[in-house]
């Protein structure tokens, strides 16, 4: 079979297992939000706390309550790393301490859901702090991405309430009916598969040919779940997804394809199943599926038509630098499409390598804001936002009355709308020049010319769309890169998510507005349509220099 | 003499140490009050 219709069969079954999950997982999430009842573990854990979950918040005290939780988060993860030497190194290998700006960023990243690495993960964290700290943070972080789309959602199915939900309550509830359980039947499928899962220590062997090789071991499986399910990204090694630990065969390319994609793809259907209108779900999840597949479709026929890829790729037959052989240059589209358009950021395949447009692409849909599907609950927020923009612009175009799920889109709306749209390109851009033009941000570009821009440029889109993956030719291991990495990742996240909140806060206070005959019907393929040219345009005009300059000339040249 | 040295050397670094995690606690602190004030600023705004 050739590679080409194998990566087709491939997005296919993709296609048929995320469609027959759709439904299920979409209301299970939805009921999972709208029940009153807690589960026994749940109870224990809101008396140990102390938390009452059934106390509404104002989208004030919410997101406080998530910055709060975040904040402590990003404390415990830095101290951890910081004392792995002495307190947290009883199991597997002995490391040193992180490096103090290594921990800051690490400690930013896990947090924010990013999982930006500048170290190696199987020679930098001990087993423990990989396991109770990281891989803590990819069930927590996926998790508060989680809630606070559920709580953009009740902004449009609550009225004349100030009040989205309670943050603990949705917090627990996410981790323990959610993550936790599909987690459990994850890892055994990759386990199955072949991913190791151990505490076993190194070893190291000398070969044949008198080399010493370093084996090394550890608690993989179990974390490569939710690091593709909770769109983390974070690799227990090194070389990601592309490690023979992590990721052993075309089987379970496909089934973490299949996992970083799953819950996204699912949430179109418990928003549709929240405010009562299925067909506004299918709206939402037809605008997420063109997106995703004309990026798979661009990528694909970028890495395996040579014209653009430079003499070795002409010389190969398809840009086969930087690829995984056992999964092929499909295998690595499809993969580098997926964890691009989510906030998974984790990588079968080098980036780096990919041919410009191929490359361009990547950073095109990171700076989509990863809506198609999205990260995990942050991809739902943000169509939702961009879909009030549609509302909007067709309101204004054809005069109709802009409303969206029976509420008004007024002034206030709008605002919270463009300061949400406006946040990361002005994080992105402004740090992004500032290394451009700073001696500090220069040197350790490895890379001369337009792929130089490009790596500067993907490293600060990854970093504020809490992607986490990377151009490797970038040294983002040099402070400049860790510390300013850290302060976008941290804005990146929550500015938004701050803007998202007011914004479903406003929604719940209105009345509802029945539809009549001026209503712009947002269940049909003209507004998915709609939805599609807006988010192009926004960020096509946002981004048009940076892409022009970097990807587009290295590819022209 | 060399012990003295060594020990010197290992006190510095602890220093080192210390003060950089001062520094990045206090980064840490500061991004967080930012955006905790940027809530403030919204919910004026919204009055």
């Amino acid at each position: 079979m050739n590679s080409t219709l194998a990566g087709w069969l491939q997005v296919g079954l993709l296609v048929a297992a995320l469609a027959a999950c759709y439904i299920p997982l979409g209301n299970y999430i939805a009921k999972i939000f709208t029940t009153d009842k807690h589960w026994r573990v749940e109870r224990a854990i809101f008396k140990a706390t102390g938390i009452n979950p059934d106390v509404d918040q104002t989208w004030g005290q919410y997101l406080r309550s998530m910055l709060a939780f975040s904040a402590v988060s990003v404390l415990l993860l830095y101290g951890m790393q910081r004392l792995q030497g002495s307190l947290f190194g009883f199991v597997g290998p002995h490391m040193a301490a992180v490096p103090a700006n290594t921990a800051f960023n690490t400690a930013a990243s896990f947090t924010t859901n990013t999982n930006w690495q500048n170290y190696s993960g199987e020679s930098t964290m001990t087993y423990i702090v990989q396991m109770s700290g990281l891989a803590v943070q990819n069930f927590l972080s996926a998790a508060v991405g989680l809630v606070v789309a559920i709580a953009m959602i009740r902004g449009f199915v609550r009225s004349r309430t100030g009040t989205l939900g309670n943050f603990w309550g949705d917090l627990t509830h996410a981790v323990v009916r959610l993550l936790l359980p599909l987690s459990v039947l994850g890892a055994i499928v990759l386990m199955a598969g072949g991913v190791i899962d151990n505490f076993a220590n190194y070893h190291t062997l000398t070969t044949l040919s008198g080399a010493h090789q370093t084996i090394v071991g550890g608690p993989v499986a179990s974390q490569e779940v939710i690091k593709e399910m909770g769109n983390n990204g974070g690799g227990f090694f090194n070389a990601n997804s592309a490690h023979p630990f992590e990721n052993p065969n075309p089987f379970t390319n496909i089934f973490e394809i299949f996992l970083l994609l799953l819950i996204p793809f699912s949430l179109p259907r418990t928003f549709g199943k929240m405010v009562k209108d299925n067909r506004q779900g299918y709206a939402i999840v037809a605008i997420m599926a063109i997106i995703w597949f004309a990026s798979v479709a661009g990528l694909s026929f970028f890495e395996a038509h040579t014209g653009t890829g430079g003499t070795a790729t002409m010389l190969a037959g398809h840009a086969a630098e930087g690829t995984e052989v056992r999964f092929g240059t499909p295998g690595c589209s499809v993969f580098a499409a997926s964890t691009t358009l989510t906030s998974t950021g984790a990588v079968n395949c080098f980036h780096d390598s990919l041919t410009p447009f191929g490359g361009g692409i990547t950073i095109f849909n990171m700076a989509l804001g990863e809506i198609a599907p999205g990260g995990i609950g942050a991809g739902m927020y943000g169509i939702l936002i961009l879909a009030i923009v549609t509302v909007f612009v067709a309101g204004l175009m054809v005069g109709r009355t802009p409303e969206y799920i029976g509420k008004k889109i007024r002034p206030t709306e709008m605002k919270y709308a463009a300061l949400y749209f406006l946040t990361l390109p002005v994080v992105i851009l402004t740090f992004a020049g500032l290394a451009i033009g700073t001696k500090q941000g220069q040197t350790p570009i490895f890379n001369p010319g337009p792929h130089g821009l490009s790596e500067v440029v993907y490293a600060y889109v990854s970093m504020a769309n809490n992607n986490g993956s990377a151009f490797a030719g970038l040294g983002t291991a040099a402070t400049w890169y860790q510390v300013t990495g850290g302060i976008v990742m941290l804005i990146g996240r929550f500015a938004p998510e701050i803007f998202a909140l007011g914004l479903a806060g406003s929604l719940a206070r209105q009345s509802p507005v029945p539809a009549s005959a001026g209503t712009l019907d947002t269940r049909t393929p003209l507004f998915v349509g709609m939805v599609v040219a807006v988010i192009l345009i926004l960020v096509g005009l946002t981004y048009f220099p940076a892409l022009a300059l970097g990807p587009f000339a290295e590819g022209l040249h | 003499m060399v012990a003295r040295i060594r020990g010197a050397g290992r006190a510095g670094a602890i220093r080192g140490g210390t003060v950089s995690d001062v520094v990045y606690i206090g980064l840490i602190i500061v991004v967080f009050a930012a955006l905790w004030l940027l809530v403030k600023g919204v919910e004026r705004f919204e009055r």
